[in-house]
């Protein structure tokens, strides 16, 4: 579906460069995002929940985000919090691994356990007319897993295959020593175990990362979707009777902001991986939604600047993007791209030429306009009929500690973004003297190329 | 109808035939992914459409080993009627699979089932009808499709060895 959905993108831009077309009436205004009511209380263990009638088909998404994950790891525990949550998904204290996976099929859902660096989100999405026994499959795997100690050299063989295919995948090694150079001795900068401590994980390692990390005042509950019956009830019976636990403790990050160079040797290599890019302003800054702005405008979207000039003007590389990646109260931006051996150097000339001319020259408002009117769209589209993307921007207000109303004022905000505010926060952040820079490639072919980015340059 | 009914039972969910066997039983891998029209969904093509499963196994594995597993779970499905039992769980799951289709893509989804149902059918309104469609299919119908298409002489196997050097045959 996402290769058609880029041949859709790659016909219309064939089209567009073709013969002069008629133009297409002006489309109007942005439509703002209305939230719709949210039902949030909290039990007496301390367990947030949010319900949220929202949608149009008779779905519900469940997800239940638990403090747990990376930043919960010691150094030689990466990955513990995966293969606690597989282990999460053989069963329950009642239920075998097959009764629950036939039960959970039986409401139309899926359990889906993704331990992320700060949350592991449990949970999925059901038919509505079976929310209900969703909601109380997805309390026992929380409350009550059996975490059986035979399954464990099977999930850890898995981990095991997905670490060895990793370790072979240029953008997994680049992304790894980018987090590393930014997030030096910090769980956000380990995104791969050491294969030998991974061999050493035991089911008692996964039992004791449950017991500490897995409790109500570490979850806060979302159900979002067409909600039919009394499901504040549901839940409040469901969950009622779990265990407290201790707060979670709070997590903090520096991330460094300097210039640093990485060139990852990969013999033969017919394209070399980028990643570049350095800390920026988080999410509950002011700066931030004209950085969400600029940075659509730079690089983070198909009409881009980076990706018109070294895709489309150059054909230096396929799919150049930049992004802003937030934790909790930060974030870094970073551009990525596969590029082409013998052009890397002139790709990362081109990169930092876009860079430093948003530095020095505002954009010209009908550009601004067409990315702003972009992402306003996309942000409406987006969460107005998924109850899981729904979900995803209510937690991301929540654990970020920004109102809610961040949600429905978003359209506006980005709306009203000025070209000097997209200079100024380019002019700002983005410096390439304090980049990191990281490079997966065939070094032979590559050290004269990427030499003046060795050093930090002003 | 019958095959998106066969995929759900054989390849999609942790319930899935194929999951228990190949992930669950054996370990061979930890995860199978799979289904029909993978390029787009089991509604937006008219033609023969490719039923494809996939999965990365250990090198201590053979593919030999994997395939006579899926062969055993094929077999099963060609020799006697499915339970009635996984059979109404399937229901269940395409029905959550239909308005999934149609959330897909901020909505696009449905305007894509709508087109192809216009385009190949002259009725867009087959939408309202997947429902009673798929709560036709039979246990029969199921055995019956499994015989006539999940047959070896019908499939290709593709192997993808790292650093092995291509066979004559390009290719098991």
């Amino acid at each position: 579906m996402i290769l058609r959905l880029c041949l859709l993108a790659c016909v219309a831009c064939l089209a567009a460069f073709g013969q002069q077309k008629e133009q297409p009436p002006e489309g109007g205004p942005p439509k703002p995002f209305h939230l719709p009511p949210t039902e949030d209380f909290t039990l007496g263990n301390g367990m947030k929940v949010t319900l949220v009638q929202y949608g149009i088909v008779p779905r519900v998404a469940v997800r239940a985000y638990v403090t747990a994950g990376g930043i919960n790891e010691a150094a030689n525990q990466v990955w513990l919090s995966r293969l606690t949550g597989m282990l999460m998904k053989e069963g329950t204290k009642t239920r075998s691994a097959e009764r629950l996976a036939a039960e959970i099929a039986d409401t139309g859902g899926q359990l889906e356990i993704d331990p992320g660096v700060e949350f592991t989100t449990v949970g999925g999405v059901a038919l509505s007319d079976h929310a209900a026994q969703f909601i109380n499959l997805i309390a026992d795997v929380l409350e009550h897993p059996s975490l059986p100690a035979s399954e464990v050299p099977r999930l850890k063989a898995d981990l095991a295959r997905e670490l060895a295919v990793a370790k072979t995948q240029p953008g997994d090694l680049a992304q790894e020593r980018f987090l590393q150079t930014m997030f030096p001795d910090s769980p956000y900068g380990r995104i791969f175990p050491a294969e030998s401590d991974l061999k050493g994980y035991s089911a008692d390692d996964a039992v004791a990362f449950y017991r500490n990390n897995f409790s109500a005042a570490h979850t806060h509950l979302y159900v979002a979707g067409k909600l039919d019956g009394d499901l504040r009830e549901t839940v409040q019976k469901a969950f009622e009777d779990w265990s407290k636990g201790t707060e979670p403790p709070a997590v903090s990050a520096n991330p460094v902001k300097a210039h640093s160079f990485a060139l990852i040797d990969r013999p033969g290599a017919p394209q070399s991986t980028l990643y570049i890019g350095l800390p920026v302003a988080g999410p509950n800054s002011p700066d931030y939604i004209p950085l969400d702005v600029m940075n659509t405008l730079l690089g983070g979207s198909f009409a881009s600047r980076i990706t018109s000039n070294i895709r489309e003007q150059k054909g230096y590389t396929y799919s150049p993007r930049s992004q802003i990646s937030t934790r909790t109260h930060l974030a870094y931006w970073v551009e990525t791209a596969d590029v082409t051996t013998s052009v890397t150097g002139p790709s990362i000339k081109e990169i930092l030429f876009e860079i430093n001319r948003l530095r020095k020259e505002p954009p010209p408002e009908t550009e601004l306009k067409g990315i702003q009117t972009y992402l306003a769209g996309l942000f409406v589209l987006r969460n107005t009929i998924s109850p899981d993307a729904v979900i995803g921007q209510l937690h991301f207000v929540d654990s970020q500690g920004l109102s809610r109303s961040y949600l429905s004022e978003y359209v506006q905000k980005v709306m009203s973004v000025q070209p000097a505010e997209i200079q100024a926060v380019t002019d700002k952040y983005l410096l390439p003297e304090k980049m990191a820079f990281v490079i997966v490639g065939d070094k032979s072919k590559l050290a004269d190329q990427v030499k003046p980015y060795e050093t930090s340059t002003p | 109808m019958r095959w998106g009914c066969s995929t759900k039972l054989l390849v999609q969910g942790d319930d899935s035939l194929l999951y228990e066997e190949l992930v669950k039983k054996h370990g061979y891998a930890g995860s199978i992914s799979g289904g029909i029209n993978e390029l787009g969904n089991m509604f937006d093509y008219d033609g023969p459409m490719l039923w494809t499963a996939s999965l990365i196994h250990d090198a201590s594995v053979s593919a030999d080993q994997i395939m006579s597993s899926v062969d055993s779970v094929m077999d099963s499905l060609q020799s006697k009627p499915v339970e009635q039992k996984l059979l109404d769980r399937n229901r269940t799951k395409m029905r959550s699979y239909i308005y999934d289709s149609m959330t897909q893509f901020a909505g696009f989804g449905r305007a894509d089932m709508l087109a192809s149902f216009a385009l190949f059918d002259n009725d867009p309104s087959r939408i309202n009808e997947l429902e009673t469609q798929f709560n036709s299919v039979t246990p029969d119908l199921i055995e019956r499709t499994a015989r006539e298409y999940l047959r070896p002489t019908n499939r290709t196997v593709l192997v993808w060895e790292p650093g092995a050097q291509a066979s004559a045959g390009g290719g098991q």
